[in-house]
């Protein structure tokens, strides 16, 4: 196997862990228990602690699929990752 | 105050120019692609068709009761989409491989093709999105009534279901697109999204900096109860809220529609993974400050529902109050119309057509007409689901209950998830599994959530609801089982999805899947590693010769199956492909199911024959398999020939082991034979002379002489024996010069002369030239042919023996035959005078060792030559000794 390749290829697994890592992230963020911290009575910048929270987590959320949206989609080209034609396990 | 007229003559105009953009998109896709429709912005803003009036208006109103609560509404949406790759382009790619039409053509295509799963699908989404479409109804009917105070809210109902058909049936029916495609509508409804999203933007903007000053007044005294609501946030229902916006946004049947079928480039999916979140969270940034404003200076009774509508009419901003009342407006068209267009799809595909199909006469599925008939069915399914919707909101009187039916329509289509994701997912899943979980859970979803909303008015009565089915308090809608103190909607999730998917585990594990659903399911679940071929259109007679011609190369291979369809157009009488009539497509069945199964055949050739769609791609698909199938056990086939051929080289070479091990043996026991011989005379005379006293002297001396002469004798036989086993194994080492051959014969006739002079034998040379060189070693070339000659002489048993020695050159061989008139060799000993120890028959008394031939063979082989007896035709036999020549 040629180097460039097999680095193209970890990098498509790579940007692929990011994205799990990213909705795993999410998830739990935005899901009690952990969400729960949002609920102290303070405010952040004039905002209710719990609404700042929620949107700064959503907010990360958007730019982190941003971020990651052009990678994958490239890492999603037929030919970038697997052979079409298959031959099954 | 807006005034009425203003406010209809805005509405007529901005639903003329949502027909015009239609009009104009849909003629100029059918000519050239429109460039900008292929972007990923209109697919996001497509997708936004998930925002609807109850979003719109209600989100408000939710936020002003729940707090924070409404966001869940739009976090679930944002984690499927950020998390895209790992479930949506999955959906998407099947979508497109299989030309999946509809949620229920999904379900009922991964489940071999199942006509009652799709009918099942088909009454679940109709029956959950029915409600939700007079939801929209009931917010575009109350918003019109806020501006047009006294307007009656029936006929403004059904004017809007009308107008809503009309567009619906307009641009979504106007043709079968073989992709389910309908730029018109998308357009129109990107251009909604963006109504929407900006009409909402401004009055939050007006809410937040017109009335209040900026986020900071409008949070300035909000106490962290406002935000936990009525229920609390960030507790079960938080969960199953997102869970439940998370399944909704694949399994609403509009969303389904937009997000799979609509989809024109996959690659548009990565954009929309944070554009559509990004478009949520402008819908909903200004959510909580509308409420709280509206909280603040709305009079108590002002309903929180219709704040983003009263807000900027209470402050007397008509224009304001205009572009948020066409926003409200535009969310529920756009949700109504891809709604109806999605539900209608799978009733007419899955009820309406199969059934018509069936009563029409027979004949008309081949002949075409089946465009039509799917056209008319669609149109009618339009006009009837809205008519449902219309009817709902009638009856219902656009009461309250009203409002909790988006959750409630949320819950019903969540009884889509644990099929849709066993079946891209899981090869196990099948049809039995599918079905079952389904039906549990859709009755419980209705037991539990759907009949109770009706507060007892439609078949459950309210006794039934507070006391229990019967009486029985287990049987209580609201806490089955005794599961109390849960919200509502947690309860019904836990109990109809919970079992649903419970359900569809356990009989899929135990049911056996049929074969198709079996191909169905490795395609579906292996969509990344088949091929995905472009869709392939059927709709003419040709069309589907053509697909069956392709389909019967790809399992018979090109040349059978161009045999075939010769055959069958040679019966038809007819030249080229043959017209797909049932003969030709039950022999065409025969003939593939010799090759693939009978069930397999059969339902690839029905559907090709154009009785259901079918995605031609999962057809060619499984042909391939097939294919590779038939290669592997071909391959197969000829790695046991190949084994068995291997098995053959060794039971060969075992048997000459086998041989060869006999002759050591007989080797062997004929050496110690040989030995016996001599030592036994040694022996004997030894004792003889040891052991008698009166012996005289010359019979000591002939006893001893013959003990020495024995002794000679053993020590050549032994030195014999080493010196054929050092030659056969190639251990000698045998110096290779250029000899005369003509000096090398007669210094051999010099050695044996004595010998030939004793038994008077005449010895002739035939004409040997003097230059004629071979390559030998010079002693060894020498030892056989003293021992060729001395065979020749002592074997000689005629009157008058001669022997004729005469050399030929042929190639680059030399031939030198020792010829003698004594009888020869049999040809019964020709094969084994060159086996060690062996003798002619005809023997005389005076015997060598039986080793001499052996050896002398082995010299000469040695030398790269050979040592033949060859027969003269009197039948006379001759020794040739073959020679290499010298080469220049």
């Amino acid at each position: 196997m040629e180097p460039n390749r097999a680095i193209s290829r970890t990098s498509h697994g790579k940007i692929r862990d990011r994205s799990a890592a990213l909705v795993i992230a999410g998830a739990t963020l935005l899901l009690p228990p952990v969400a729960g911290i949002a609920l102290a009575d303070t405010t952040l910048a004039g905002f209710p602690f719990a609404l700042a929270y929620i949107f700064t987590v959503w907010i990360a959320l958007i730019a982190g699929a941003a971020i990651l949206s052009r990678p994958l989609a490239k890492a999603d080209e037929p030919d970038a990752t697997r052979n079409p034609a298959g031959s099954g396990d | 105050m807006l005034s009425v007229n203003v406010l209809f003559v805005s509405c007529l105009a901005y639903v003329a120019i949502l027909f015009a953009v239609a009009f104009i998109v849909d003629r100029r896709t059918r000519r050239e692609s429109i460039g900008w429709l292929h972007s990923p912005v209109i697919y996001t803003l497509s997708i936004s068709v998930y925002c609807t009036s109850w979003t719109f208006y209600g989100a408000v109103g939710s936020a002003a009761r729940n707090g924070l609560e409404f966001i869940t509404i739009y976090l679930g949406p944002t984690l499927v989409f950020v998390g895209w790759w790992w479930l949506l382009r999955k959906l998407v790619r099947i979508g497109r491989a299989h030309r999946i039409t509809s949620i229920a053509d999904l379900i009922s295509s991964r489940y071999g093709k199942s006509s009652s799963l799709a009918v099942l699908v088909t009454l679940i989404a109709l029956i959950a999105t029915t409600p939700y479409i007079a939801l929209q109804l009931q917010s575009v009917t109350s918003s019109y009534g806020v501006i047009a105070s006294g307007a009656n809210a029936t006929t403004t109902a059904f004017w809007v279901a009308a107008g809503m058909s009309l567009f619906a049936i307009l641009f979504g029916t106007r043709n079968i697109d073989a992709n389910e495609r309908h730029h018109g509508v998308v357009a129109a409804i990107a251009i909604e999204a963006i109504v929407k999203l900006v009409a909402l933007l401004a009055v939050g903007i007006f809410a937040t900096y017109g009335i209040s000053n900026g986020f900071g007044d409008v949070f300035a005294d909000v106490s962290p109860e406002v935000l936990q609501g009525n229920n609390g946030i960030f507790g079960a229902r938080w969960v199953t809220l997102t869970f439940l916006s998370a399944t909704a946004i694949i399994c609403l049947p509009r969303q389904f529609q937009v997000t799979v079928v609509e989809n024109i480039e996959e690659r548009h999916l990565s954009t929309a993974s944070w554009l559509f979140p990004l478009y949520l969270l402008g819908m909903s940034i200004f959510t909580l400050p509308i409420a709280l404003v509206g909280q603040q200076i709305m009079p108590v009774d002002a309903n929180p529902d219709l704040y983003v509508l009263s807000l900027p009419l209470s402050q007397d901003q008509n224009t304001l109050a205009l572009l948020a009342f066409l926003g409200g407006f535009s969310s529920a068209t756009s949700m109504v119309i891809v709604a109806a267009i999605a539900v209608s799809t799978m009733v007419s595909n899955h009820i309406v057509t199969p059934i018509a199909l069936r009563l029409l006469p027979a004949g008309t599925a081949i002949s075409g007409d089946v465009r039509s008939v799917v056209l008319i069915s669609r149109r009618f399914s339009i006009a009837g689901i809205l008519g449902l919707g219309f009817l709902y909101f009638w009856v219902s009187g656009g009461s309250d209950a009203l409002a909790a039916i988006g959750l409630i329509a949320f819950v019903g289509v969540a009884q889509f998830l644990p099929s849709l994701l066993g079946g891209i997912f899981w090869r196990g899943a099948n049809r039995a599994g599918a079905i079952a979980g389904l039906l549990i859970g859709f009755i419980l979803w209705a037991y539990t959530l759907f009949l109770p909303s009706f507060s007892g008015g439609f078949i459950l009565d309210s006794a039934t609801i507070s006391e229990g089915l019967f009486g029985i308090a287990a049987l209580r809608p609201q806490s089955l089982l005794g599961l109390t103190d849960l919200d509502p909607v947690v309860h019904a999730v836990i109990w109809s999805v919970g079992s649903n998917a419970l359900v569809f585990l356990i009989v899929s594990s135990l049911a056996q899947p049929g074969d198709i659903e079996r191909m169905q399911g490795t395609l579906f679940v292996d969509v990344y590693r088949s091929a995905g071929g472009a869709p392939t259109g059927f709709a003419s007679g040709s069309a589907q010769s053509e697909d069956l011609f392709i389909l019967a190369q790809r399992i018979l291979g090109a040349d059978p199956a161009r045999r075939l369809f010769d055959d069958l157009a040679r019966t038809q009488g007819t030249s080229g492909l043959p017209h797909p009539t049932d003969a030709v497509i039950s022999r065409l069945e025969r003939e593939l199911s010799g090759s693939i199964g009978a069930s397999s055949a059969h339902a690839m050739v029905t559907r090709i024959a154009g009785r259901q769609t079918v995605g031609m791609t999962e057809l060619f698909s499984i042909a391939d398999e097939t294919q590779q199938l038939i290669e592997t056990t071909k391959q197969l086939a000829d790695k046991s020939e190949e084994l068995e051929r291997a098995a053959q080289q060794l039971r060969t070479a075992n048997e000459r082991l086998q041989a060869l091990d006999t002759q050591k043996d007989e080797f062997l026991s004929q050496v110690s034979h040989e030995l016996r011989t001599p030592m036994t005379s040694i022996r004997s005379f030894s004792e003889i002379l040891l052991g008698t006293e009166d012996i005289t002297d010359a019979e000591r001396d002939k006893f001893a002489s013959i003990i020495q002469e024995e002794s000679v004798r053993l020590t050549r036989l032994l030195d014999e024996i080493l010196d054929v086993s050092r030659l056969e194994a190639g251990t000698a080492k045998l110096d290779i010069e250029s000899i005369e051959l003509r000096e090398a014969i007669s210094k051999a006739l010099d050695t044996i002369s004595g010998m030939a002079q004793k038994l008077d034998v005449n010895i002739r040379i035939g004409d040997i030239p003097p230059d004629l060189t071979v390559r030998a070693n010079r002693d060894r070339l020498r030892q056989v042919l003293i021992n060729l000659l001395s065979n020749a002489v002592k074997y000689n048993r005629s009157e008058e023996p001669e022997i004729f020695i005469r050399a030929d050159c042929a190639g680059n061989g030399v031939f030198v035959d020792v010829i003698d008139n004594g009888g020869g060799v049999g040809r019964k000993d020709a094969g084994i005078v060159f086996e060690k120890f062996a003798r002619g028959s005809g023997t005389s008394h005076d015997y060598g060792s039986g080793l001499g031939l052996p050896i002398s063979r082995a010299i000469m082989r040695a030398m790269g030559g050979d040592l033949t007896i060859e027969f003269a035709l009197d039948g006379t036999s001759y020794f040739q000794a073959r020679l290499l020549r010298t080469t220049a």
